[in-house]
C-alpha cells in the first residue's frame, strides 16, 4: 500500500461567518499513479480540500482537525518555508478555473516560466530557457520562441491554460491538482485541454485529481470519484461503480438530471406552423477602437445570415464564444440594431416597432441571475413593472396577475415583498421568467438561461420553460453552448460558427448524424456519462 | 453602544434574521453597527452640528460683541484666564469660544451647499456622459480634464474677489470648481450599470430612457453618490477655509474659521490659541465627516469583508494550529 | 507611441486655449483693465487715455489673439503692477516654486508607499490602522493651519529649520513637508489599496501555488502590479503642485510663482494672472500627459 497521499478526516470551518461553507470530515486515499475527481456543486466544498493540501486558504479559514500525509511527510508538521521550498509548486502543482486572469500581465511568458524553473533548481538563465520551451511544446503550443517573448494578453483562453499547465508541470511534480481547468472555456478547447492533460499525466507519471461541477468530464478522466454536497462526502468509489450502481440519493439525483437530459427523445413531429419570425441578410460589425497603435479592426459578430422560425416551435442556437448567438438574441430582441438585413417578426420589421408593441411580442431571459434583477426593487415590482409601463391596469388588477404568474413559475407568494438578494439563484430565474411572460409575449428569448446554476436547479427550470411552453404555446428561441440543454429543449436547432450559420436542422439528426466539420467537432467534444 | 441600542429598539427584524433573508436595508443596520468609524464619525458629527446650531444660545454671548477692555484674554487653561471667557478673547475683545461655535454654521452650510452644487452638476454630466457614450462622453470627457487643469484655488480667488464675497458667491464657486470627482465615479458606475442584464430587461419591457435612469440607474449609484458626497463636504470646508484665510472668502466680522486663523497669525508666538484653536475644530469636523464616508463606503461596498456576527456559533473544538498561517 | 502622444497633445493643446481663453474672458470683463493700469484715484478721462493708448478699446477675440500671439513669441507681456515684464517676473520666481513641487513629491513618495505597502501587507492589524488613521488625519488638517502650527512648534520650541524666507534648501523642508502631506492620503491609499486588490489576485495565487512566499513574493511578483497607478497618481500630484503652492508659498514666506499668484490677484494685475493661469494649467497637462506616456510604457496591456 503505497502511502502517497492520504488525507484523514479534515475539517475546515470559517469561524465567525457560518454562512461560508465548511468542510467536514473530508477522508481521501490517493495512489502513486492514481487519477481522482471530485465532484460537486458550488458550495459543496470540493475546492476546500485542495486548498488546505496546497496551503492556499484564505486567512480567515481554519483547519479545525485532520490530517495529511503525503510521500509520507506529515504536512501539518512542516512549516511553512519548508513547504514553499520542498513542496509547492515542486512536488505539488495546482492549475486553476480561469485563464484569463492566471497569468501575471506585466511580465513575458517567457520569464515567468523561467523564474518558475530557477527558482526550485539551481539552474541560469540558458538552461531555464531551453526548459521553458521545452515545457511549451509538450503543452502543444505552437512557436514556442515566439510566446516566450510574448505578454499573457496576447493568448487566448486556451493558449493562456496551456502555458499554466506548463508552469505548473515544468517542475516535474509527482501530484497535479487540476480545479476546473476547463470550465471556462470552449466546448472543443475543453476537449483538447483535457486531452492533454490526461497524455501528459502518463508523459509524467504524476497522479491527478480533478476537480469538476461536470459528472461527465469527471468520469472520463478519472478512475476513482468522490462525490460531495455541502462540505460532506456523499459517496466515493470507483467511478464504474459510482456511476452505474449509486447508493446514496444525492448520487442519483446527479446522475438522473445529467440523464434526463441526454435521452434520446423521440423525434417530435412539430406541426409546421406559420413562420413567426422571419430573419433575412442580417448582419452587425463591431468597430474596435483603434488600441494605441493599431489601425481600427472591424469584426463580423454577424455576417450575413438567414433563417426562420416557426410558431409554436422551440429552436436553440448551438456555438461556442464569439459565434454570434448572443448578438443574434440581442437583435431579434430589438435590443440591438442590426448593420445589415431585416428582422420580421408576425410580418413587422423589429426595428420600427414602438418599444411597448415589441414588449408584448417578444421578450428575453438572461444568463445570470445575480444581474438581472434590480436589487432596490421587490419581487412584486419586477413582475408587475411591465404591466405598469403598458397597461392602463389598477393596482388591484395587477396584484392578482403578478401572484398568478408567480404561481405559474412555481413560486409562493410570499416572495412577493421579498428582494433579490434574498433568494436563491434559481428563485431568481424563476422570477425573471415570470417577468418575461407576464405580458403574455408570443415569443421568449431565452440567452443562456441555466448556464449559471446548479445541475440540479438547471433541471427543474428547463422543466419550467417546458411546461410553460406546453400552457402558453409559447415560441422559444434558445441559445447555449450545452448539447444536452439543446436535445433536452428543442425540436430544432441552428449551429454557428464566427458569425455564420454551418448547419441546422432538426434536432436528433442533426446532432447524432452531423454533417459540417464543425458541427462533428462540436459534438465529438461533448462528455456523456 | 448607544448606537446600538438605538438601531435594535428602532428595527428589530434587522437583527433577529438570517443573514441571508434580509432585505438591503436592514444589512446596512447591521453592518453599520458594527462598523466603528462610522459610528464614531457619525456621533461626532452629529454632536458638531448640534453645538453649532445651539452652541450660541446655550452660552449666551454674541461672537460681534467688542469689548476692547478685554482684548487677546488667554482661555481657561492658561494663567490669567477666567471663567467668564473660556476660550480667550481675540484681538477686538470678542469672546472666542462663541465665536468658534458660530463659525460652525459657516462651515457646515458652506461645506453641504457647495458639496450640493457640485453633485448636481457632476452627477448630471456623469450620468449622461455614461449612459449616452459616443459624442456626449467624449464631450464631458474635454470639460472634465479642463476642470482638472484649472488651478482651482487662484481661480477661486480670483472670482470671489472680483465678484465679491457673500456666503452664495463662495457656495457656487467652490461647488462648480469640485464636481470633478462626482462625474467620474457617477459616469463609471452608470457605465457598469447599463450593460447590467436588468436594465436590458428594464428596456425590453418597455421602459423609456429616463425611466431607465431614473429608476434602475439612479437608485443604484446613489451609495457611492453618497460616499463621495461626504468627502466633498470636507474639501468644501478646507476650501472655504482657505479662501478665508487668504482674505478672499468670507469677511471680517463674520468668525469663518479660516478667517479666524488669519487674524490670529499676527499673535502667532504670543496667543497661539487664536490658531490652535479653530484649527482644532476644523480638524475635528472634516475628521469626523471623513470618517462618517470612509465607514458609508466600507458598509456598502458589497466585495467589503465586513463581519456580521451571526446567531449561530459554528461549534469548533481542539482548534489546531493553522496549517495555513499569513503569506 | 507616436500617434498616441500626437493625439494627447492636441488634447492638451485645445483645453490650454479653451482655459486661456476662459481666464482672459473672465479677468477683462470682470476688471476694467484700463482702471488697473492707471491706478485708483485716477480721473475719468485718464483712464479713457489709458484705454485708447493701451487698446484696451477694441473687441476682446482681437486682444486675446494679440496676447496669444505674444505667448508664443515669447513675449508675456507688461505687469503694470510689479513694472516688469511677465516673462522676467517668471522667471525670477519659478525655480522657487519648481523646488518647492519636487521635494514635496519626495516627501510625499517617502511617507506614503512605504506606509501603503506596510498597510497592505498586514491588512485589520495595528499598523494598517495606523496608516488609515494617518490618511484620514492627513485629509482633515488645513493646510494653511500645519504650516502656521510648524512655524510655531519649530520657531520657539525646535528651532531647527528656518520657517520663513527662501535663501537655502533648508528653508523648503517644512514648507515641503506640508505641501507633500496634502498628497500623502491619497498615494497611500491607492498603494495599499493596489497592493491588496493584487495580493488577492488570481496570478499571485499561482505564483504562492508555485512556491513563491514572503518578500520575494511581494516585490518580485506583486510590486510591479501595484505601482502602475501609483506612478501615473505621482505624476499628476507633481502637476498640481504648480498651482496648489500658493497657500504654501504665501505662510512660509517664499517668493515662488503662487505667492506672486496671489499678490498679482490682490492688485488686479490682469497680465500676470492671465500667464500664471496659464501656466499652472500647461503644467498640469503636461504632467497629465506624462503620467499616460509612463503608464503606456509600463503596462505591457497597453502597448502594441
Amino acid at each position: 500500500m503505497n502511502n502517497f497521499l492520504e488525507i484523514k478526516n479534515l475539517s475546515i470551518a470559517f469561524p465567525g461567518n457560518h454562512l461560508v461553507n465548511t468542510l467536514s470530515n473530508f477522508n481521501l486515499k490517493l495512489d502513486k499513479n492514481g487519477s481522482l475527481g471530485i465532484v460537486g456543486e458550488s458550495g459543496s466544498g470540493k475546492t476546500l480540500s485542495m486548498l488546505a493540501l496546497t496551503r492556499l486558504l484564505p486567512k480567515q479559514a481554519i483547519v479545525s482537525s485532520g490530517s495529511i500525509d503525503f510521500l509520507n511527510h506529515n504536512l501539518s508538521e512542516i512549516d511553512n518555508l519548508n513547504f514553499y521550498k520542498n513542496f509547492s509548486g515542486k512536488k505539488i502543482s495546482m492549475i486553476f478555473q480561469e485563464p484569463m486572469t492566471a497569468l501575471n500581465p506585466v511580465y513575458t511568458i517567457g520569464r515567468q516560466l523561467m523564474h518558475t524553473y530557477m527558482y526550485h533548481n539551481k539552474v541560469g538563465k540558458k538552461e531555464a530557457h531551453h526548459k521553458s520551451l521545452e515545457m511549451l511544446s509538450a503543452v502543444k503550443l505552437s512557436d514556442n520562441l515566439e510566446r516566450m517573448k510574448q505578454y499573457p494578453h496576447q493568448l487566448s483562453g486556451g493558449q493562456r491554460q496551456r502555458v499554466m499547465i506548463a508552469m505548473a508541470l515544468i517542475n516535474n511534480p509527482s501530484l497535479l491538482i487540476a480545479d476546473e481547468p476547463t470550465t471556462a472555456l470552449d466546448v472543443t478547447v475543453q476537449k483538447e485541454i483535457i486531452n492533454l492533460i490526461q497524455e501528459l499525466k502518463e508523459k509524467f507519471g504524476m497522479a491527478l485529481i480533478f476537480i469538476s461541477h461536470d459528472l461527465g468530464v469527471v468520469s472520463q478522466v478519472s478512475k476513482n470519484i468522490i462525490v460531495m454536497k455541502r462540505g460532506e462526502i456523499i459517496e466515493t468509489g470507483k467511478t464504474y461503480n459510482v456511476l452505474n450502481k449509486p447508493k446514496k440519493l444525492y448520487t442519483k439525483t446527479l446522475i438522473s438530471c445529467l440523464k434526463n437530459l441526454n435521452t434520446k427523445h423521440k423525434k417530435n413531429k412539430s406541426k409546421k406552423n406559420d413562420k413567426i419570425i422571419e430573419v433575412t441578410n442580417l448582419s452587425k460589425f463591431y468597430k474596435l477602437p483603434s488600441k494605441l497603435f493599431s489601425a481600427k479592426k472591424i469584426i463580423n459578430a454577424v455576417n450575413d445570415i438567414n433563417f426562420s422560425v416557426y410558431e409554436g416551435e422551440t429552436l436553440s442556437i448551438i456555438g461556442e464564444s464569439g459565434s454570434g448567438k448572443s448578438t443574434v438574441a440581442k437583435m431579434l430582441n430589438g435590443l440591438l440594431a442590426p448593420d445589415r438585413g431585416e428582422i420580421l417578426i408576425c410580418n413587422k420589421d423589429i426595428n420600427k416597432l414602438d418599444t411597448k408593441e415589441r414588449a408584448e411580442i417578444i421578450q428575453p431571459v438572461f444568463q445570470d441571475p445575480y444581474s438581472t434583477l434590480n436589487p432596490n426593487h421587490t419581487i412584486g415590482y419586477i413582475i408587475a413593472r411591465p404591466l405598469i409601463l403598458n397597461k392602463p391596469f389598477l393596482s388591484d388588477e395587477i396584484r392578482n396577475l403578478v401572484l398568478k404568474t408567480l404561481d405559474l413559475v412555481g413560486l409562493d407568494k410570499g416572495f412577493y415583498y421579498r428582494f433579490p438578494n434574498q433568494l436563491s439563484g434559481g428563485q431568481r430565474q424563476r422570477v425573471a421568467i415570470a417577468r418575461a411572460i407576464i405580458l403574455e409575449p408570443k415569443i421568449l428569448i431565452c440567452d443562456e438561461p441555466t448556464s449559471s446554476l446548479d445541475v440540479t436547479i438547471q433541471e427543474q427550470i428547463l422543466q419550467l420553460l417546458k411546461d410553460l411552453k406546453q400552457k402558453l404555446g409559447i415560441t422559444i428561441i434558445l441559445i447555449s453552448h450545452d448539447i444536452s440543454v439543446v436535445k433536452y429543449l428543442s425540436e430544432r436547432v441552428l449551429v454557428m460558427l464566427d458569425g455564420k450559420i454551418v448547419e441546422s436542422g432538426d434536432t436528433i439528426s442533426t446532432l447524432q448524424n452531423p454533417k459540417k466539420e464543425y458541427t462533428k467537432k462540436l459534438m465529438s467534444a461533448v462528455y456523456e456519462i | 453602544m448607544i448606537f446600538e441600542l438605538f438601531a435594535k429598539r428602532l428595527f428589530p427584524q434587522a437583527f433577529n434574521n438570517d443573514l441571508s433573508e434580509l432585505e438591503p436595508k436592514h444589512i446596512f443596520l447591521r453592518k453599520s453597527v458594527n462598523h466603528l468609524g462610522f459610528k464614531f464619525g457619525l456621533t461626532m458629527l452629529l454632536i458638531i452640528i448640534f453645538l453649532g446650531i445651539f452652541g450660541p444660545h446655550i452660552i449666551g454671548i454674541s461672537p460681534y460683541e467688542q469689548d476692547l477692555t478685554k482684548r487677546l484674554l488667554p482661555p481657561i487653561w492658561v494663567e490669567g484666564g477666567n471663567w467668564e471667557h473660556i476660550f480667550g478673547t481675540d484681538g477686538n475683545g470678542r469672546d472666542y469660544l462663541a465665536r468658534i461655535l458660530y463659525g460652525t454654521r459657516i462651515s457646515l452650510t458652506i461645506g453641504f451647499g457647495a458639496a450640493f452644487v457640485g453633485m448636481i452638476i457632476g452627477i448630471s454630466l456623469g450620468i449622461l456622459a455614461g449612459y449616452f457614450g459616443g459624442w456626449v462622453d467624449q464631450l464631458v470627457n474635454y470639460l472634465l480634464t479642463c476642470q482638472l487643469a484649472l488651478p482651482g484655488l487662484l481661480l477661486a480667488m480670483t472670482v470671489v474677489f472680483l465678484i465679491g464675497p457673500s456666503i452664495t458667491v463662495v457656495i457656487l464657486v467652490i461647488g462648480v470648481l469640485h464636481w470633478t470627482l462626482f462625474l467620474v465615479v457617477s459616469r463609471s458606475a452608470t457605465q457598469r450599470i447599463r450593460n447590467l442584464d436588468y436594465v436590458l430587461a428594464a428596456n425590453a419591457i418597455g421602459a423609456s430612457k429616463y425611466q431607465i435612469i431614473f429608476s434602475d440607474i439612479i437608485p443604484n449609484i446613489l451609495n457611492q453618490i453618497i460616499v463621495i458626497f461626504t468627502l466633498e463636504v470636507g474639501i468644501a470646508i478646507l476650501s472655504e477655509a482657505s479662501l478665508s484665510f487668504l482674505g478672499v472668502g468670507i469677511q471680517p466680522p463674520t468668525p469663518s474659521w479660516g478667517l479666524l486663523i488669519a487674524e490670529g497669525r499676527e499673535a502667532l508666538f504670543f496667543q497661539p490659541w487664536l490658531i490652535i484653536l479653530p484649527g482644532i475644530a476644523l480638524f475635528l469636523l472634516v475628521v469626523s465627516i471623513n470618517m462618517l464616508g470612509d465607514g458609508l463606503r466600507d458598509i456598502t461596498d458589497p466585495n467589503s469583508k465586513i463581519e456580521i456576527k451571526s446567531k449561530v456559533e459554528v461549534p469548533i473544538s481542539n482548534l489546531k494550529q493553522n496549517i495555513n498561517s499569513k503569506k | 507611441m507616436l500617434r498616441f502622444i500626437a493625439g494627447r497633445l492636441i488634447v492638451v493643446i485645445a483645453v490650454a486655449i479653451t482655459l486661456s481663453f476662459i481666464t482672459f474672458f473672465l479677468l477683462n470683463y470682470a476688471i476694467d483693465p484700463a482702471q488697473a493700469v492707471a491706478g485708483e484715484e485716477a480721473l475719468f478721462e485718464e483712464i479713457e487715455q489709458v484705454r485708447i493708448q493701451y487698446g484696451f478699446d477694441r473687441p476682446i477675440l482681437e486682444r486675446y489673439f494679440e496676447w496669444a500671439s505674444g505667448v508664443m513669441r515669447g513675449n508675456f507681456g507688461e505687469s503694470y503692477y510689479w513694472n516688469k515684464s511677465v516673462y522676467l517676473l517668471v522667471l525670477e520666481r519659478a525655480p522657487e516654486t519648481i523646488t518647492l513641487a519636487l521635494m514635496s513629491v519626495s516627501v510625499t513618495i517617502i511617507i506614503a508607499i512605504p506606509l501603503g505597502i506596510l498597510a497592505a501587507l498586514n491588512p485589520n492589524t495595528i499598523i494598517d490602522r495606523f496608516a488609515l488613521g494617518i490618511a484620514v488625519a492627513a485629509q482633515a488638517v488645513p493646510n494653511f493651519w500645519l504650516g502656521l502650527l510648524m512655524i510655531i512648534l519649530f520657531a520657539l520650541t525646535f528651532p531647527i529649520f528656518p520657517v520663513s524666507g527662501d535663501k537655502t534648501y533648508f528653508h523648503f523642508v517644512l514648507p515641503s513637508i506640508v505641501l507633500g502631506a496634502s498628497s500623502v492620503p491619497p498615494v497611500m491609499r491607492l498603494m495599499r489599496t493596489g497592493l491588496l486588490d493584487v495580493v488577492d489576485s488570481d496570478y499571485i495565487r499561482t505564483a504562492r501555488s508555485n512556491g513563491f512566499y514572503g518578500w520575494n513574493l511581494t516585490i518580485n511578483h506583486s510590486m510591479r502590479n501595484a505601482v502602475l497607478p501609483v506612478v501615473s497618481v505621482l505624476a499628476v500630484q507633481l502637476g498640481h503642485k504648480f498651482g496648489g503652492s500658493v497657500i504654501t508659498e504665501s505662510v512660509f514666506a517664499i517668493n515662488g510663482l503662487g505667492r506672486l499668484a496671489l499678490e498679482s490677484i490682490l492688485g488686479t494685475d490682469i497680465p500676470t494672472v492671465q500667464i500664471l493661469v496659464f501656466i499652472f494649467a500647461f503644467m498640469f497637462l503636461i504632467f497629465n500627459l506624462f503620467a499616460d506616456i509612463l503608464n503606456a510604457y509600463l503596462d505591457p496591456r497597453l502597448r502594441k
